[in-house]
């Protein structure tokens, strides 16, 4: 036993001093590591970049003078927060056409402006985040990784439903591969097809992993034991990737889209209305570069009432008489292309789903009276869509 | 000439009104001196300004109760800020928990030390509560001291559910709805408290709100409170615990105490005693009211200024729980799942894991892990004191050397019981052996209530074995405290799918 006086408090100094530098040492490396955030590097070398395509002193010293921000783009009100500019810096810059990523000039998309979609509305990916692993949703416990080469095709199809986009060709022949190998007969989309096999209604909801849909495409019995479903191991890779890409776009409607998108109806004080040639001004919309969120939505329900509007369509069996992009009966109309029909507004669907035949004298599709007003104008709002 | 420059500043800085006001005495230099420091200062006079120097062994109280006021302390302040980032609301609040991590200047950091901190909380509280359990220093007169600190623990159980749910993401959102159920099984209340507690029937808005509520204002201001009762308490009932007899002879005379043998730190003749050390002087505490062992038992050269001794040490140790909570925030990120989905359960569903033990007896009898067990164990603790009459042993970890044995043997005894008879109810359960069983029957022969019965089975034989309630009493929260933490152990790590047994080292054990 020790009779040194001074023994304990010498001890417990040298405890003090030891721990206080190492929570010290934990300090300062958690301050560093908040500074020396990963899109600033990117800031840096793209300021660096317009510094030197600058022609003028003024446009320098403009460059000179800003600052680290993250930029974001606010979607759906509020619901979805861009950030992939905070990188992505030069999207809508002609001048970086050759630079090399996450610089260059993305390609215009006719209808489909930055500032109101954002990007992971076609991408996908994490819009929130702001490190290249977990902005690209390439991490765990985040649903929608970025959809990358071919299958970027599949969000397309996710808004655009009905007839052919010859920007998508993969997504056009995945369709046509779909009926052409009779998947149809064992599998569902909104209604039709057989029941032999799950409904694909939603499959790309469901299933978010292009891997996942080869793998499973070449091999069902692999993926989920006990299928009965014949492998297509014999299609080539590029129709594989076809039908890839139609399983991911048998999505819900993309909630980026809920306050901004000009083909569903808004609410406004009340009266519903339909704006398709000048759409209503998206709530929030815009591009902020605070990192404050935005005000709440107003809550237009765009997204819920696309979606309810998908799962009313495939209740209501419409499928059985009406075909939308090849898939259904042929007893009415086929709807592909129903938004376009001249002279066919809200209020005229909402009247032809009360009564058909007086809209359209000698009609036999039976009328949908069990339906409630929101139903009637959702699904009016669907068939405005289709074009 | 230099020298008296920096004097007449000094006397300039310290001797106007200003600094007199802020600080009314010099930096003492004797016990006196330091005393009145004690007094006059509200921070410290918190702590006694004399202090038994059994109360300083490390050994002893191993430092669980401050180190639990500290943590508490850090949660305050970290949850105080993370407060201006976060709202309540089910749209908004997964997107702030993604708004920590990728936008708000040290989110990442604050949202990890709130996380690590509050779970490091919740095992220090109930380990502060074994410490107090071992060393027997419940008895007379610290009884109530005892319900305050089970009623500090429970709070400090609620206070970490509660803040659980606030990321709304998976991970919470099913955890909350598991354990809300569990919560469910008492008859007559048990729906409505559920109901009560989610403002609905399923997790949803008017849940988070009121976790929120509870978890910012209600339930801090109650462990606030009553940290403060606890603490005034500890004071009230003459300092912390420590062997009755006096152990200064024990010490003095070099003849080891067979009572104070296991009582490791050192010895009194270590502590550096400050020059002058001839007036005594008695805090006021010491004048209180009551019998207090303060008075009975002991010498006064026990005794010994708790500046710098004490207080330094706490000073330690804030800076050590300050240390490995900052590592910890730094290396290690706080768990953020997917959005939370109502109608897409995680498979299995687990509670937070302080539940899981109760989970697993939930797995067998709703009534054994949702009720029996739940209500045995707050009433059992809360109890202890005024069943344990005898103060034989205060201040001694496990009273005794027998004590000590019996301790060991049934923590190290009924480890294996709950796996045992989990591996039995697999191959002869109930059910299996009679499919169309009662729930009566099942209830009682399921692992959870035979685990239940034995563990009284072999407190009332350590009992009738020894004749000391207090052996017996040792032999029943360990075997209860072993059972407890293997069948929690097993919740977290050997349960999968549909709740079936799994290695941790399968797919799909951990998530």
């Amino acid at each position: 036993m020790a009779r040194d006086p001074g023994a304990s408090l010498r001890r417990w100094t040298w405890a003090f001093a030891l721990l206080s530098l190492w929570a010290f040492v934990f300090f300062v490396l958690s301050l560093w590591r908040d500074y020396a955030r990963e899109w600033k590097g990117y800031q840096k070398t793209f300021l660096q970049m317009e510094l030197s395509q600058a022609k003028e002193e003024r446009e320098r010293q403009i460059v000179r003078a800003r600052d680290y921000e993250l930029n974001q783009i606010i979607v759906a009100g509020g619901r979805r927060m861009d950030r992939c500019t905070t990188c992505h810096l030069g999207i809508e810059d002609p001048r970086f056409n050759n630079a090399p990523q996450p610089f260059r000039t993305h390609p215009a998309i006719a209808k489909h402006p930055f500032d109101k979609f954002g990007c992971t509305v076609c991408h996908q990916g994490q819009d929130m985040a702001t490190t290249v692993k977990a902005a690209h949703g390439e991490v765990g416990f985040w649903e929608e990784p970025m959809l990358r080469g071919p299958y970027l095709q599949a969000t397309c199809g996710g808004c655009h439903t009905g007839a052919e986009l010859k920007e998508a060709p993969l997504l056009a022949r995945g369709k046509q591969l779909y009926q052409e190998k009779g998947c149809v007969a064992c599998h569902k989309v909104r209604g039709a097809g057989g029941s032999l096999g799950p409904d694909l209604s939603l499959v790309g909801t469901r299933r978010k992993d292009p891997a996942w849909h080869l793998k499973h495409f070449r091999d069902p019995q692999a993926i989920s034991p006990g299928s009965t479903m014949p492998p297509f191991a014999a299609l080539p890779e590029q129709d594989l990737q076809a039908l890839t890409v139609f399983m991911l776009s048998l999505r819900e409607a993309p909630s980026a889209l809920a306050a901004s998108t000009p083909l569903v109806a808004s609410t406004t004080g009340g009266a519903t209305h339909m704006s398709r040639t000048a759409p209503a001004p998206p709530a929030a919309t815009g591009r902020a570069t605070s990192t404050a969120g935005a005000p709440p939505p107003p809550g237009p329900g765009a997204l819920a009432r696309l979606s309810r509007a998908k799962v009313l369509y495939a209740e209501k069996s419409c499928v059985a008489c009406h075909a939308i992009g090849g898939v259904g009966g042929k007893v009415g109309p086929d709807l592909t292309a129903e938004g376009g029909t001249p002279g066919r507004d809200l209020e005229w669907h909402v009247k032809h789903f009360r009564n058909p035949a007086a809209v359209v004298p000698g009609s036999i599709m039976p009328p949908l009276a069990d339906l409630s007003e929101d139903d009637i104008k959702a699904l009016a709002a669907y068939m405005l869509s289709l074009k | 000439m230099k020298g008296s420059v920096g004097k007449r500043i000094t006397t300039w800085v310290t001797g106007n009104r200003v600094w007199r006001s802020l600080f009314r005495h010099d930096l003492p230099h004797d016990d006196l001196g330091r005393m009145q420091t004690m007094f006059t200062n509200f921070f410290l006079h918190l702590v006694p300004a004399r202090v038994h120097f059994h109360s300083l062994r490390p050994g002893y109280t191993l430092g669980l109760g401050v180190i639990s006021l500290f943590l508490f302390a850090i949660l305050v302040v970290t949850g105080v800020l993370l407060m201006f980032f976060y709202v309540p609301w089910a749209e908004r609040a997964y997107h702030d928990m993604k708004d920590l991590e990728f936008a708000v200047s040290y989110g990442v950091i604050l949202r990890n030390m709130h996380r690590w901190a509050a779970h490091a909380m919740v095992a220090v509280v109930f380990l502060h509560m074994v410490r107090v359990f071992y060393t027997g220093s419940y008895k007379r007169p610290r009884e109530f001291n005892w319900v305050l600190g089970v009623l500090l623990w429970l709070l400090t159980l609620g206070l970490s559910f509660t803040g659980y749910l606030l990321p709304w993401d998976q991970l919470a959102f099913w955890a909350i709805t598991v354990g809300t159920s569990i919560a469910s099984y008492p008859p007559w209340i048990g729906k409505t408290l559920r109901v009560l507690l989610l403002g609905g029937n399923t997790v949803g808005q008017g849940a988070l709100l009121r976790f929120y509520v509870l978890h910012v204002v209600a339930l801090p201001v109650a462990v606030a409170l009553l940290v403060a009762v606890h603490l005034w308490r500890v004071r009230k009932d003459g300092g912390l615990s420590r062997p009755l007899t006096p152990a200064l002879p024990a010490i003095a005379g070099g003849v080891p105490d067979p009572a104070t043998k296991d009582a490791t730190g050192p010895a009194l003749a270590e502590y550096e005693i400050f020059p002058p050390f001839s007036q005594k002087t008695y805090g006021l505490m010491e004048l209180a009211w009551g019998t207090s062992p303060v008075v009975e038992t002991q010498a006064p050269e026990e005794e010994i200024p708790s500046w710098p001794h004490l207080t330094f040490r706490l000073l330690v140790l804030f800076v050590g729980v300050l240390a490995v909570m900052s590592t910890m925030a730094y290396f290690f990120d706080a768990p953020l799942e997917e959005l939370a989905n109502p109608t897409h359960p995680p498979n299995p569903a687990k509670a937070p894991w302080y539940f899981l033990g109760l989970q697993e007896l939930v797995s067998y009898s709703a009534l054994v892990g949702g009720v029996v067990v739940p209500a045995l164990l707050i009433l059992g603790l809360m109890s202890i004191p005024y069943v344990d009459l005898n103060r034989e042993g205060e201040g001694i970890w496990f009273t005794s050397q027998r004590g000590r044995r019996i301790a060991l043997a049934c923590l190290l005894g009924t480890a294996p019981l709950g796996p045992l008879l989990i591996y039995l109810n697999g191959h002869f359960g109930a059910r299996l052996l009679w499919p169309e069983a009662p729930q009566a029957v099942v209830d009682l022969l399921n692992p959870g209530s035979l685990l239940l019965f034995l563990i009284v089975l072999i407190s009332l034989m350590t009992w009738r074995v020894t004749g000391s309630r207090r052996a017996a009493a040792i032999a029943l929260f360990s075997a209860f405290l072993s059972a407890y933490v293997i069948l929690m152990i097993i919740g977290t790590f050997f349960r999968g799918p549909n709740w079936v047994w799994v290695w941790p080292w399968q797919a799909g054990a951990i998530y």
